[in-house]
């Protein structure tokens, strides 16, 4: 008897180190390969991300007749035209490279004449209070900006060629002008220069590097498309048999708190995108330019503040340089339409929290807003833009995880 | 020692009803990953209960997908008295002890089932608090199905679920037929 008892207790020991060493390397080894491979985890998330975002379409399609492959590729294949189609869509609606350069000497023009006009600098004037006072901290700011809008000597010959309007060209000599008092006013531009040119082979090798890494994407998105459930199944087996019950219902939950704010989210955001779209119409913007602020200030509105900033800024921006509105509304012209529009973004924002968010979203997210601020910068400093999208989300996994385990630790009796 | 306290104390160092710890778990559920039932084994298996007969093939590989196998020690439990039902449990292999508490506080078996046999049967229906605790008497092997997979393939093979429903609606009622049955001969023994 005793030896069996002696043999029991160094089986136990030997069970226990095996099994803690195994622990020890396996989590080293998984740890070593998420350090090495952490490039590849943001594309892994997206792809995850995305695939959730799409289950439901491509089971709302699903056939009992069909296998799973080719129910996939004809789903591929069908949302690959529909992404085709609104591509060209949104490529349609931007400038070609004559437009472009119309458009910088455009922009290069009004931004002078308004940065003028504000600060008092028009007729050799002196500047008014702001100039006097801020002036020193804004001209380096134009300069930049000024630099980035300059056309380059092949720019300019296809500018010259092309161009027939003869405002254009008045705006093209009068650019001249500024530029040459620029170079002469400040001569640190040249390092600038420099630094431009030699960039090309530093950018080229980052897009081949995130490329590289990027290539995980539509793997893991094809792969989390054709699961049905094996990868839940799998991850079930591994939680012991007491927590086996607890442990479906907090997968249950967050799944389902993650989709309604996911559906909510796009909602809010086609919502967003389409007054928008109406709003900078109305005011007089291009039908085509009014869309593609729609979309862009609509996608971007999923994560807080920035959305509203981005659509400011290309609102406020393309009034700066617009040259022909037709407003629908008397009180708009050409001098206060970047007020307006900032005004239309202001009222999106303000029907998105007030009517939107109340109504679509409702209470599937139910976040305090200083949680949310929190979360988003600290998103944001710690993962940059990754950060910022996947902060709400992680957010709300963590505090529907939070609330169902501790409920359901104490239903199960497990505390 | 005498034989059957060997036996004994060679099941329990085989670690039948030992304590285990989460880490042992960990590394057998890990080990035990690969050794599922192929589907089409689950289909037939599936194919013997009351509760899915009336299902053609390709509607029990569907089902087949939905349910999870766990694997049970022996006197371990499966659900206790009191706790939220959320799956149906159906017995692949081994035997399952159907408990209620004595007023002492003692656990009374008021049924032992077998292989293809089920229970846990009402949470298909609602998240009720379960009303008898369920305990492995043997290692047994069991499949879960939980109410909201049932849900959620409802929403595209409304024919499967009507069916499982149906027929937990015929075996409720003839459960309920006995019980009164049962009660009528009791209170005429009593009177």
């Amino acid at each position: 008897m005793s030896s069996l008892i002696e043999q029991s207790q160094g089986r136990k020991i030997r069970r226990w180190f095996v099994y803690s060493i195994s622990t020890v390397l396996v989590l080293a080894s998984i740890g070593g390969v998420l350090y090495g491979l952490h490039a590849l985890i943001l594309p892994f998330i997206m792809g995850a991300f995305l695939a959730y975002l799409f289950k439901p379409l491509t089971k709302s399609f699903q056939s009992q007749h069909w296998t799973k492959y080719l129910h996939l590729s004809i789903f591929l294949l069908g949302t690959g035209a529909v992404l085709y189609g609104l591509s060209l869509l949104v490529i349609k609606s931007l400038p070609n490279e004559q437009e472009k350069v119309a458009l910088k000497v455009r922009l290069q023009y009004r931004i002078n004449e308004r940065y003028r006009s504000l600060l008092g600098l028009e007729k050799n004037e002196k500047g008014n209070y702001f100039y006097e006072n801020f002036g020193h901290e804004i001209e380096p700011i134009r300069s930049q900006v000024m630099h980035y809008l300059t056309l380059s000597e092949n720019e300019s010959l296809l500018f010259v060629g092309s161009e027939k309007n003869e405002v254009y060209l008045r705006y093209h000599d009068e650019n001249l002008k500024e530029n040459r008092v620029l170079r002469e006013t400040v001569p640190e531009h040249q390092d600038v220069t420099l630094e431009t040119i030699k960039k090309p082979t530093g950018f080229l090798s980052m897009i081949m590097k995130t490329a590289s890494s990027w290539i995980i994407f539509p793997l893991v998105f094809i792969f989390f498309l054709l699961d049905k459930g094996e990868i839940l199944h799998f991850v079930m087996r591994l939680v012991p048999n007491r927590y086996f019950e607890l442990a479906y219902s907090v997968v249950g939950n967050v799944d389902e708190a993650l989709g309604r704010y996911i559906r909510g989210t796009l909602v809010e955001c086609a919502l967003v995108g389409l007054s928008l779209t109406l709003g900078f119409f109305v005011c007089g913007f291009d039908f085509q330019v009014a869309f593609l602020i729609g979309v862009i200030g609509g996608l971007t509105n999923a994560i807080p503040f920035l959305g509203n900033a981005i659509a400011c800024l290309l609102g406020a921006g393309y009034s700066l340089i617009v040259e022909n509105i037709h407003p629908w509304l008397p009180f708009v012209t050409p001098h206060n339409l970047s007020l307006v529009a900032i005004s239309v973004v202001m009222l999106v924002h303000f029907l998105d929290n007030a009517v939107f968010q109340p109504l679509v979203v409702g209470k599937a997210v139910n976040l305090h807003p200083l949680v949310v601020i929190l979360g988003v910068f600290g998103g944001s400093m710690m993962f940059g833009f990754a950060g910022l999208i996947f902060a709400i989300p992680t957010i709300v996994i963590a505090t529907t995880v939070i609330k169902t385990v501790f409920t359901g630790l104490e239903r199960y009796k497990i505390i | 020692m005498s034989q059957p306290d060997k036996i004994k104390f060679l099941k329990n160092e085989t670690g039948d009803s030992e304590q285990k710890t989460l880490l042992r778990i960990l590394w057998g559920k890990v080990r035990r990953v690969d050794r599922n039932l192929l589907d089409l084994d689950k289909v037939y298996f599936l194919k013997k209960s009351p509760f899915f007969e009336t299902l053609h093939k390709k509607q029990l590989a569907l089902l087949a997908k939905l349910v999870y196998e766990r694997d049970y020690l022996a006197n371990e439990s499966i659900f206790e008295i009191g706790q939220p039902g959320s799956a149906l449990f159906i017995i692949q292999s081994g035997e399952v002890s159907i408990e209620i508490p004595s007023l002492q506080g003692e656990s009374i078996p008021i049924a032992v089932l077998g292989k293809a046999s089920f229970f846990g049967e009402l949470a298909l229906l609602n998240e009720d608090p379960r009303s008898a605790s369920a305990r492995a008497l043997v290692p047994t092997k069991v499949f879960a199905l939980f109410l909201k997979d049932l849900e959620k393939l409802s929403e595209k093979n409304p024919e499967i679920t009507s069916q499982i429903f149906r027929s937990l609606a015929s075996i409720i009622g003839t459960r309920l037929k006995a019980t009164n049955e049962f009660l009528d001969k009791k209170l005429r023994s009593v009177a």
